[in-house]
Order: structure tokens, then C-alpha cells, then sequence
């Protein structure tokens, strides 16, 4: 067990290389917009205009309820990273690598389980984007849609890559992309 | 702290080859110098003893190396210094097939002598050949070890002289002695040697530091003689109770009259286990690993640990197990407070399988072989950093000095599994009691008359039978493989280990819990 939490631990520690990012920004956008670059960022790129102006409104109409979205759904993001990292970290030491060479053969489990991962960003990114919970969901754009997911599905599978990487860098690295290149001594 | 044990006969050996394995899994002091008795020089105890001992010191000695493989002073793995004669065997009649006839000068003496001396023995047992040992006669044995000289300059003797010297010089000291109360040449050597030592500590005139213990063997197996040989003159096991009776009543008064011995160990066993392989001597003469010498070889330890106060009233103790039929990990005592007997042997037979079966193989055999392990972090961490060279830029576990350590341990691994898979086979052979303290069949087959090889350990094992490891010892620990390779992903790498000790230590550490 206590090896477990040792790489627990280890994984936090990649979460939180890349996570504080994710953090700042959710808190940011929990504050709500302000005269600041991301919300011009929203305004320009994100939100397409043509549509603002068809129902007759202007980008502070949706400001609040955008930037409620898109903390919400950076937190459920957030969250649904650390427990999958964790969740590899730990589940890792119960795979029977119980003899030199071993740790290979679950290369095959990581990628279905990075699969799972994959699949649960996406469905979090379409969800919060796509379905009417939140008004300001319809006016986000094409670009601002493929911004918004490819920026999700890079910066959560880095940060879920990392926390991987390291909280397995002991036990289970042969079965994790590339943790093999890692020193010994991680 | 000097310490020195000796071992008397094949009982002493077999008893000797217990400690070594105790001593390998850290339950022995830090410096221990053993010697073996016996007139049968070839006998199959003895040889196996002391091979088992040639072993362990070359195996420690390359593992305990500054400057290569060093498993550190922390590690309890081989822990004890072990040091013996370059030949470890003393036997008290030189010469070829002597007899006691020959010993004692016997037609060179007068005739009133002559006469008592034909009382005494009768002419099968003077011109008895005693180069097999002295064939379960204790009378003869005390006859031939009396006419012995204790020499300083014999290589067996000096050490007592010099035990004794270090004693005188301030340094604390403690012999050890171990033989069976029954037979030929433990029966007669115990009290003679025991007696001998002390002589030589009154001629120097020392009374402190010095303390003797000894572990006697009352009775604890027999065997089936056949028809044929009844007539001829060996130990026979219905004699074995006679004996020990009148050896108990001799040293009642001994005892009673003369504080020989600081302390005595006592160990018997009921019912006696069957051997099943009868032979008078020499090197078919190979009886298996008994449980009651294990508590011998513990009552050695415990006499040495540092714990142990010795008091001046001479002590005797004794042991017994539980009262059911079942021989239990329960049944093993401590050696101190701080070492657990139980832990510390649980711990090597994991330590052996794992590194039989599951981490030899890995290590054995050219780099081309082994480097298909080199990414995983265990290998790296262990043994890539610890066998590199950075001059030809390379890892050198492959090469044939670390070969040499790795095949060395593999070998020590299969007697270590060996040891244990026989004894708990032969102690309760043929009667009714049980020995489950680990699950052997599975890894070995075991097989009774056989002499020279009663366990054989399989070479490969299939997944289902690795996946047994977690019953190996029945100690309820349930340690699984997983957990040991877990463990040796997270020990920490003590900065005094050095080469392929860091991987041993920290393989043997990572099999507790």
C-alpha cells in the first residue's frame, strides 16, 4: 500500500507541473470577465459576432454566463484528469507484474484505458459546448469550437501524461509510451 | 566479540549447516569462526557442510567487497563474518585407517595395562578401523580423543589457544559446541573438547570474558538396520535411549561437580523422525536436515547475540514445541528481542525463490541476452548504474566476474530451497505429526531412500506455479511476487552498497512486508 501511495504522490507532482495552469485559468474564469486579454480573447475568437448580432445582443450579454461554461467545464476537465492519472497510478500496481519484462505485455491496457480518457474529455468538451445547459454555448463558433477542444484534449492529456509518466516511472513504466526513456533514478 | 563454534560429529555438522543458512538470512553475530570434528572424514554430512560453508564465505566474500559488490554493513543478507581453517575439518586421529590399537600403542603396553584395556574393549573394537568415525562407540571415541594431544600448533587447537588469548587481552569471547549425546564421535568429543578448552583457560589462567555454551543432542531420529549388517559395528539406533541415559547421568554429576559450560542447550524430539537411508559412514552416510537441529543451531545464536547476558551460575535450558502434531512457524523461537527468527528465515526462502526463479534468469548470460531489461526501472536502478563502466562505456553484468556472483547466489538459492523442502520432508517422514511451514511441492519433488539428491528443485516454472509464491510460507503474510517486484521499484539504495549488492539487498529487503 505504501508503494501506492508513493505513486500517488509521484503523480501529483506531474499533475501539478502543468496543472497550476489549468487551475489559474478556472479560477480566473470563475471571477467572471474583466477588462483582460481572455476576454477578448472570448470575444474575438471564440464567439462568432454574425450570431451575437442576428439576436441582437452584444458579447457582456453572454460574458458572464460564457466564462461560467467554460470555468465549469475546466474544472470538470480538471478533475476528471487527476482522478484518471491517479486512478493509472495506482490501478497500475495491482496488474500482475510480478517478474522481470512483465510491464510490456499491459502496454495494450494503457492505450485502451488512454482511449477511455480521450473519449471522457471529448464528451465533456462537446457536452459543455454543445447541448443548451448554458445559453452562451450557442453562439461559440466552429473555430472557437475546435479551440476549445483542441486545446482541452492537449493541455489535459499532457497534464494526464505526465502524472502517468511519473507515478509509474518506478513500478509499471514499461507500460506507458515512452516512461522507458525516463532515468532510473525517477 | 569473538566468536567460535564447533561442531562435533556429523550431528555438529548438520547442526552447522543450519546456522549457515541463519547466518545467511542475518540472525548470526557479527563474527563467527567454525569448525567442524569428526574421525570420518568423508562422511556425506560433513562433506555437505562444508561445502555449504566454502559457499556461503565465497559468496559473502564477493558480496562484501569495497571495491566491486558490496551489499554494506546495514545488510542482513549474509551478515555474519564467517572465517574457518583452510581446512575446516579437524580430525582427531591422523594417519591411515587408524585403529585404537595403534592410537593407544596398545602391544607396546604392560601387560597390567594391557589386561585392563582388554576389559574394557574387545578386540573387534580395538582393531575397529576408525577412519569412518567410531562407529556410534562413545567408548572408543573417548579413548582415541584422550590419546590426542590438544597442540598449540595444530591448526584446530591454536584457535582455542588463541580464542583463549583474546579473552586474556580483555576481548570478550565465546565458544560454542554442538553434538549429539548418542553415537560415536559427538558423544565422545563433547565432553572431552568441552573439558580440554577449559584445561587450557586454567593453564592461562583466565577468568573472565571467557564463556563456553554447548548444544547437546538427546536423541530425535532413527532408522531401519537391515538384517544383514545387525552383526556389524556401527550406531545403532536401539542403543541410541541406553546411551543418552547413562551420557545424562555422567554429566549430571559432571555438571554437578564442575561448572564446564556457561550455558547448555537441550534438544530432543518425540517421536523420532525416520531416516530412510541407512548407511554406517562415509560419504553415503548424507542424513537429512532434521528440525531439532535448527533449534540447536538457534541455541548457538542465541548464546552469541549480544543480548544474551551470561550469568556465573552455569544455565541450562530447554525448548519444546506446541503440544499438537502440527509444526508450526510458532514453534521457532527468537534468537533476541530484536531477532526474529521467524522473519529473518521466512524472509531468505522468499528472497531464494524470487531470485531462483524470477530475477537469475533475467540476469544470467551475455548482455545481448539481458539487455532487453534495461529500460525497466528495477534493472536500471539496480544493476545498470551498479555494473557500468565508464571507461568502455558500458554495463558489465554480463561479464564474466558478475556472472560468477550471479550464478553463485542461484546456487546458494537451490540449497537454501533444498534445506528447507528436506527438512520439512524428512522431520515428519513416517510419523504421524505435520511440517507445513511452507508449501514445497509444487517447486520440488521429494524423494526419501534417495542419498544424494532427496529434493530436486524444477528448473522452470510455469505461470500457475509462480503464481503460488504467495503460499510459499505459511507464515499468513500472503506476499505476493507482484509485491516483491513493487517493493524493489521503491527500497532505497543504501549509498555504501556497491555492484550487484545493491540488487541483492534490496531484492532480500523487498521480501517482508
Amino acid at each position: 500500500m505504501i508503494n501506492i501511495f508513493r505513486s500517488c504522490s509521484y503523480s501529483l507532482i506531474g499533475l501539478g507541473a502543468l496543472g497550476w495552469i489549468g487551475i489559474l485559468l478556472t479560477t480566473v474564469m470563475f471571477a467572471g470577465p474583466g477588462d483582460s486579454a481572455l476576454t477578448d480573447f472570448f470575444a474575438e475568437t471564440i464567439i462568432i459576432a454574425e450570431r451575437l448580432e442576428t439576436f441582437d445582443v452584444d458579447f457582456t450579454y453572454v460574458a458572464d454566463d460564457l466564462f461560467s461554461l467554460m470555468a465549469q467545464l475546466n474544472l470538470s476537465l480538471l478533475i476528471i484528469t487527476i482522478l484518471m492519472s491517479l486512478g493509472w497510478s495506482a490501478g497500475s500496481h495491482y496488474l500482475n507484474i510480478d517478474s522481470p519484462g512483465k510491464a510490456k505485455i499491459y502496454f495494450i491496457h494503457w492505450i485502451i484505458f488512454t482511449g477511455i480518457f480521450i473519449t471522457i474529455v471529448l464528451g465533456i468538451v462537446i457536452f459543455f459546448t454543445q447541448s443548451s445547459t448554458f445559453e452562451s454555448a450557442q453562439f461559440i463558433g466552429g473555430t472557437g469550437m475546435t479551440i476549445i477542444t483542441g486545446l482541452s484534449l492537449i493541455y489535459y492529456f499532457l497534464m494526464y501524461y505526465v502524472g502517468v509518466i511519473l507515478g509509474t516511472a518506478r513500478f509499471a513504466r514499461s507500460s506507458v509510451l515512452f516512461a522507458n526513456k525516463l532515468p532510473g533514478n525517477l | 566479540m569473538k566468536n567460535f563454534i564447533v561442531g562435533i560429529g556429523g550431528t555438529g555438522a548438520k547442526c552447522l549447516e543450519h546456522l549457515l543458512h541463519c547466518c545467511a538470512s542475518g540472525l548470526g553475530p557479527e563474527k563467527l569462526w567454525v569448525g567442524m570434528v569428526d574421525q570420518d572424514e568423508a562422511n556425506g554430512n560433513v562433506s555437505r557442510t562444508k561445502v555449504q560453508l566454502t559457499k556461503y564465505m565465497n559468496l559473502r566474500r564477493s558480496l562484501r567487497d569495497d571495491a566491486k559488490h558490496d551489499l554494506s554493513k546495514d545488510s542482513n543478507l549474509f551478515k555474519t563474518e564467517i572465517t574457518s581453517n583452510p581446512d575446516s575439518v579437524w580430525l582427531p586421529l591422523g594417519g591411515a585407517d587408524p585403529t585404537l590399537e595403534q592410537v593407544i600403542f596398545y602391544n607396546n603396553l604392560k601387560t597390567e595395562v594391557k589386561n585392563l584395556m582388554d576389559c574394557l574393549y574387545d578386540p573387534a573394537e580395538r582393531k575397529q578401523n576408525l577412519s569412518e568415525g567410531f562407529r556410534g562407540k562413545p567408548n572408543i571415541g573417548a579413548a582415541a580423543m584422550l590419546a590426542t594431544t590438544a597442540d598449540e600448533k595444530d591448526v584446530f587447537w591454536s584457535q582455542i589457544y588463541k580464542a583463549i588469548d583474546s579473552a586474556r587481552g580483555g576481548e570478550e569471547v565465546r565458544v560454542f559446541i554442538i553434538s549429539s549425546i548418542f553415537g560415536g564421535t559427538g558423544a565422545s568429543g563433547f565432553a572431552n573438547i568441552a573439558r580440554r578448552i577449559k584445561t587450557i583457560q586454567k593453564e592461562k589462567n583466565v577468568t573472565t570474558n571467557f564463556h563456553l555454551g554447548g548444544a547437546l543432542m538427546l536423541p530425535y531420529f532413527t532408522y531401519d538396520v537391515p538384517e544383514e549388517r545387525k552383526e556389524e559395528l556401527f550406531a545403532k539406533p536401539e542403543e541410541f535411549l541406553d546411551q543418552t541415559k547413562w551420557a545424562l547421568e555422567y554429566y549430571s554429576k559432571l555438571f554437578e561437580h564442575d561448572k564446564i559450560f556457561d550455558q547448555v542447550y537441550v534438544t530432543g524430539w518425540d517421536p523420532l523422525s525416520k531416516l530412510k537411508n541407512f548407511n554406517m559412514g562415509g560419504n553415503l552416510q548424507n542424513n537429512p536436515p532434521l528440525f531439532s537441529e535448527l533449534y540447536a543451531s538457534l541455541g548457538a545464536l542465541k548464546f552469541f547475540a549480544s543480548e544474551n547476558k551470561i550469568s556465573d551460575n552455569q544455565e541450562i535450558f530447554h525448548i519444546g514445541k506446541n503440544d499438537s502434531n502440527e509444526i508450526l512457524w510458532s514453534d521457532i523461537p527468537k534468537v533476541s528481542n530484536s531477532l526474529n527468527s521467524k522473519e529473518n528465515i521466512a524472509k531468505l526462502i522468499r528472497f531464494a525463490f524470487s531470485y531462483n526463479w524470477m530475477y537469475a534468469p533475467a540476469l544470467i548470460g551475455s548482455w545481448s541476452k539481458i539487455k532487453r531489461y534495461q529500460n525497466e526501472n528495477w534493472f536500471k536502478r539496480l544493476v545498470y548504474k551498479n555494473t557500468y563502466n565508464n571507461e568502455s562505456k558500458s554495463c558489465e553484468v554480463g561479464h564474466e566476474n558478475n556472472q560468477e556472483v550471479v550464478l553463485a547466489m542461484k546456487e546458494y538459492c537451490e540449497d537454501i530451497l533444498k534445506w528447507i523442502s528436506d527438512m520439512q520432508h524428512s522431520t515428519v517422514l513416517g510419523t504421524d505429526q505435520k511440517m507445513n511451514l511452507i508449501l514445497s511441492s509444487f517447486f520440488s519433488e521429494y524423494k526419501a531412500k534417495s542419498t544424494s539428491n532427496r529434493v530436486t528443485i524444477k528448473e522452470k516454472l510455469n505461470a500457475s506455479e509462480k503464481n503460488q509464491f504467495k503460499e510459499l510460507v505459511s507464515d499468513g503474510k500472503n506476499l505476493k511476487l507482484l509485491n516483491i517486484m513493487s517493493n524493489i521499484c521503491y527500497k532505497k539504495i543504501n549509498k555504501e552498497q556497491k555492484g550487484l549488492g545493491v540488487f541483492m539487498d534490496i531484492l532480500f529487503r523487498s521480501c517482508e512486508e
